[in-house]
Order: structure tokens, then C-alpha cells, then sequence
């Protein structure tokens, strides 16, 4: 099911960049490569906040 | 003298005097060699994350980067959202953090002092470092007077040479009266003016071209109407890949290829090895500030490169549709400003009140102060600290070493500022020239350092040495771009970054690693977290 998912999401994200129609007046391909460098870094530094912990050596003294 | 006079320079004035005000209290703070090298590392969490940003937000990213948004638009988004704010948030992530135990432990007070006392190396590599160090500040410190210039010369019709020397002066008021405090403190201020100002006028230039989607749609029509109404080629200056997010591998500057060596190589990790850069993980107090930093990092920066480049490309569309004239720049002595670098106050002061306006010289003094003052601190700690104390004299004196970093930051901030009365290339050029050394020289010796066992001293010696001589080769035999006809274009940083790479990997792998228990002292390791 999950899977099936993500071809979907995958799918709709092909269509819609292949398509003619903009996004906020951006061409889709060029929304996505504004978009999708910004959304994996952000989750990628809100994961490290989430996760982290002092340095156990610093911790320890 | 009319009442917008008074005000632009009560308001010039007024950011002074608020730079003075904060640089005696740094003054009063800084009492030893690591209180102005590293402000002893006591920065709070606001004043770290400003000072990150502030360190990376030069002139360049006012001018130079709404001017390369004039000229590609869109084509060159990466440098907006994996640049400098990617260098900031993964330096703290991946240098800072791991950094922080290492420098408590072992006293670091510079980034030569880890790359001594991780490669048992107390002499030569601080003094190859040291060297490309310096020459590397310099450089980028070239690239800084001209954006003031700009913008002296159209806000208040001031001549640059003394509009700079103005600049010059104040800054190295502050930094040799207060070092690392004074430096920390005003970017703060610094950094949050330039964040508002660009926040706030960003809106309200895409509001004059006709708000958000008409930008992009009109963008997409420059080929059309600079044909039209300029009777210019419909492919002049990249028109055709305004809204597109990059172009054929075989482009200079807007292919994908260049996109990648010059946005996703030289810059993010150029600056996140950067000496200036590194050196501000070393001041923080907590450890903590590594969480939240990075992400806030990344949050804050992101909105002012990003503000910029769509005023320059606001500007490439108002030009095309005919609503804006734009010229070249000569400023005295014959430095011609690129008239793409004219893009943002051109706009500015045709989209803007004037008492919006006036507000640009301010937020581009704040954004070339706050880099000046971070080189010329980190320039002074490499002649003084790492190459006079640690390499010629050991037993110099507090007292006298923190007389050597004030002169030293007397005569590279007076010949920088004099090299740069000279002609330049276009601005954002020049330094990411200086960034291509920066990655060549340094990404190896400190990520391969931290994370990479097998990395040893003659590894980093002679990768620093061959990245160095590489790059300065590949500039001079080919300048910024490789261009292979109907192949590909690529940014020069790329045969430096080969040899550097190719010569760390070869010279680590046949020559032995440090003992296990160095490797294990200074977390050397494919972690990040000790466990």
C-alpha cells in the first residue's frame, strides 16, 4: 500500500513538472528544484535538533 | 542642503555611531590573546547565529548576487538555497559540534591550531595554512569596497575612494580596539539590519514589477519584450533561462554542470571551510547552541540571498519591459562597476520611497562591515597567533602579540582598500575566486581530519600545497571558466579540487596514519557524536 504510495506521489510529481501549467507563475521544474533543496535541508537540520544530544565526552567531563 | 540630505546622513550617521557605541564595550571585554582572537569563547546563541550569518553576508550578497539575478534569473537558484546558507548550518553541524570538545580539551583558539595539534604538526602545516589563510582574506577583502562604493556613490553622491576609506576606518576602529567581541557584537546589530532591510524591501520591488506571478510570468517573456523594446537579441545576457532552474551542460555560468562545481562545490563547502568561518565555531559558549543553530541558520539566511536575487531579477524584467534604465558604473580611478551590479539600487531607487531607500546604504555597509571585520580578525590571529607565536617566537608576550595583530590589521585593511581603488572584474567573481582556494586548500585537511582516520600530515600538507598551485594555474591558464565547445562548462575550482582530492587520498593511503590513540584523543572518525 505504501508503496503504491509513493508511485502515485511520484506519478503526480511527473505530471505535474512535465505539464504546462505554472506554479505561483514558476515553471513546475523550476519550483521544484527551488523547493526540494530547501525542504531536505530543513528536515535534515530539524531531524539533528530533534535527535540531539551533548557529546558524550563532554558530558562525561 | 534639502531635508532628504539631512536625513540620509542622520541615518548614515546614527548607524555609526550605534557601531561605536557597541565597539567600546567590546574594547572594554577584550583583555587577552584569546579574548580578541576567539572573544575566549563566551558568544551567546543569538550573537553566534548572527555572526554566522553576518560572516557570510558580504557585499557580494547585496550587490553581487542581485546582480547575477539580473543576468540569469533563476538559473543560478542553488547559489540561493544550497550557498551560504548550506556553509553556515553544516559547518556549525559538522565542524561545530564535534569542535566543541576538542577545543575545551586542547585550548583551540584558531583552525590551525586543530589542524597542529590533529596532524602533530605544530610548525609547517600552521604556516602553509596560515599563509593561504591570510592570502585568501585578503582577496576577499578586495571584493568588499566596491559594493560600498555602489552604493555610496548613488544614495549620497559620495566618491567611493573616501566612502570606503570612511568604512575602513570604522571597522578597524572596532576591531583593534575590541577584536572578537567588537566583531561579534556589531555583526549582531549588523546582521539583523540586514535581515529586516531585506525582508522589507524585497516585497515591496517584486509589488512595483506587479507582484510575485507576474515576476515569473514576465520573466519568462524577456527574450520577447528586450527584442521588442530594446531591439536586443532575444538569447542577450542568458534571457532565454530567466525561469528556468539551470541550462545545457555546454553553458557557462547557467548550465547545469557550472551550476554544480560553482554552487554546489565552491561555495557551500568553500565557505564551510573557510578560515574566517571555521574560526566562529570556536567562539560560542554552549555546546546546546549547536541544536537549534543550524536550522535557525538556514531559516534566517535563506530569505536575504533569496530577497536580493529576485530584486535583481525584478530589475532584468523592468529593464526588458523598458520601466528601467540601467548603466555601468565608473567610480573615480577608472573601477568600472559591471552595470548588472547596478541592478539592486537602480531598482531601489526607482521602486522605493526615499525614506525606504536611503535605508540600502546602511544595510550595505552592515553586510560588507560584518564580513570586513570577521577576514581582518581572522588575518590578524593567522599572522600574530598562528604564524609569529607558534611557528617564529613562542615566547612572545600577550602584550606584544596583540600589538602585532593591531598593526597587521592596519596594513592589510589599508592595502586591500588601496588594491581595490585599482580595476576589478565584476564583483561576485572575484570572490568566488578567493572560495575556489578556500575548498582546494582546506575541505580535505578538516572534514577528511575530523572524520577520515586514514588522514594524516603529509596528506594535508601536500593537499593544501597542490589545491593551492593547482588553482592559481587553473585561473591563470583558463580564468573562471573550462569551457570544452559543445561538451561542457565547468567553474575552474575543478582541477584544483581534483589534485587536492587525488593527492590526499594517494599520499594517506601510502603513508601511515597517526597512532590510534591521537585518533582517538582528537575524535577522529566517521561519527559525529561520540559514543
Amino acid at each position: 500500500m505504501e508503496i503504491f504510495s509513493i508511485l502515485m506521489a511520484i506519478f503526480i510529481i511527473k505530471e505535474q513538472l512535465s505539464s504546462t501549467d505554472r506554479i505561483l507563475g514558476m515553471l513546475p521544474i523550476t519550483f521544484a528544484c527551488l523547493i526540494i533543496p530547501v525542504i531536505i535541508q530543513v528536515i535534515i537540520l530539524f531531524l539533528w535538533a530533534i535527535k540531539w544530544k551533548p557529546s558524550n565526552k563532554e558530558v562525561s567531563g | 542642503m534639502n531635508n532628504f540630505d539631512i536625513l540620509t546622513i542622520g541615518i548614515t550617521a546614527a548607524y555609526f555611531i550605534a557601531i561605536a557605541i557597541i565597539s567600546i564595550f567590546g574594547a572594554k571585554k577584550a583583555k587577552t590573546t584569546a579574548d580578541f582572537i576567539a572573544a575566549s569563547g563566551q558568544l551567546g546563541f543569538w550573537t553566534y547565529v548572527l555572526l554566522m550569518i553576518g560572516s557570510v553576508t558580504s557585499g557580494m550578497t547585496i550587490i553581487g548576487v542581485a546582480g547575477l539575478g539580473f543576468q540569469s534569473g533563476w538559473a543560478n537558484l542553488w547559489e540561493r538555497v544550497i550557498g551560504p546558507p548550506f556553509a553556515i548550518s553544516f559547518c556549525t553541524l559538522l565542524i561545530g559540534y564535534k569542535m566543541w570538545s576538542l577545543r575545551k580539551k586542547f585550548q583551540i583558539l584558531t583552525m590551525q591550531d586543530y589542524l597542529a595539534i590533529r596532524y602533530e604538526d605544530s610548525k609547517w602545516i600552521r604556516l602553509i595554512a596560515g599563509t593561504i589563510s591570510t592570502a585568501t582574506c585578503f582577496a576577499y577583502l578586495i571584493g568588499q569596497y566596491t559594493a560600498i562604493g555602489v552604493v555610496s556613490e548613488v544614495v549620497l553622491g559620495i566618491p567611493y575612494s573616501i566612502a570606503s576609506f570612511i568604512a575602513l576606518i570604522v571597522v578597524i576602529g572596532y576591531v583593534i580596539s575590541g577584536g572578537m567581541f567588537s566583531t561579534a557584537w556589531t555583526t549582531f546589530l549588523q546582521a539583523l539590519i540586514m535581515i529586516i532591510i531585506a525582508i522589507v524591501m524585497a516585497p515591496m520591488i517584486i509589488g512595483w514589477v506587479g507582484g510575485w506571478v507576474a515576476l515569473n510570468e514576465l520573466a519568462s517573456q524577456v527574450p520577447i519584450l528586450q527584442k521588442v523594446v530594446r531591439g536586443l537579441s532575444e538569447t542577450y545576457t542568458f534571457a532565454t533561462f530567466l525561469d528556468k532552474p539551470f541550462g545545457p551542460a555546454e553553458m557557462p555560468l547557467v548550465g547545469w554542470v557550472y551550476n554544480l562545481t560553482l554552487f554546489g562545490l565552491t561555495v557551500p563547502l568553500g565557505l564551510m571551510v573557510a578560515p574566517h568561518i571555521v574560526n566562529n565555531v570556536l567562539c560560542f559558549k554552549d555546546v546546546k547552541y549547536t541544536r537549534w543553530g543550524p536550522l535557525l541558520m538556514y531559516i534566517l539566511s535563506v530569505p536575504i540571498i533569496l530577497s536580493t536575487s529576485l530584486i535583481g531579477l525584478a530589475a532584468r524584467v523592468a529593464w526588458a519591459q523598458g520601466k528601467l534604465q540601467i548603466s555601468s558604473l565608473t567610480l573615480e580611478g577608472g573601477v568600472v562597476v559591471a552595470w548588472s551590479d547596478m541592478a539592486f539600487p537602480t531598482i531601489a531607487k526607482a521602486a522605493l520611497p526615499f525614506e525606504i531607500f536611503i535605508l540600502l546604504l546602511p544595510c550595505v555597509l552592515a553586510a560588507v562591515m560584518s564580513t570586513t571585520d570577521r577576514l581582518l580578525v581572522t588575518a590578524a590571529s593567522n599572522v600574530s597567533y598562528d604564524i609569529i607565536k607558534n611557528v617564529i617566537k613562542s615566547n612572545i608576550s600577550d602584550n606584544a602579540l596583540k600589538w602585532i595583530s593591531r598593526i597587521t590589521i592596519i596594513v592589510i585593511g589599508v592595502t586591500s582598500w588601496w588594491l581595490s581603488l585599482t580595476p576589478q572584474p565584476m564583483l561576485a567573481w572575484f570572490i568566488w575566486a578567493a572560495l575556489s582556494i578556500m575548498v582546494n586548500c582546506f575541505f580535505w585537511p578538516i572534514v577528511g581530519g575530523l572524520y577520515w582516520k586514514r588522514m594524516n600530515k603529509h596528506a594535508a600538507r601536500f593537499g593544501m600545497l597542490a589545491g593551492f598551485i593547482v588553482t592559481l594555474i587553473s585561473f591563470w591558464i583558463w580564468g573562471r571558466n573550462i569551457i570544452i565547445p559543445n561538451v561542457v562548462a565547468l567553474y575552474a575550482v575543478v582541477p584544483g579540487f581534483i589534485a587536492s582530492t587525488l593527492v590526499t587520498l594517494i599520499t594517506a593511503f601510502i603513508t601511515k596514519p597517526h597512532s590510534e590513540e591521537l585518533l582517538k584523543e582528537t575524535l577522529t572518525g566517521a561519527f559525529i557524536r561520540t559514543s
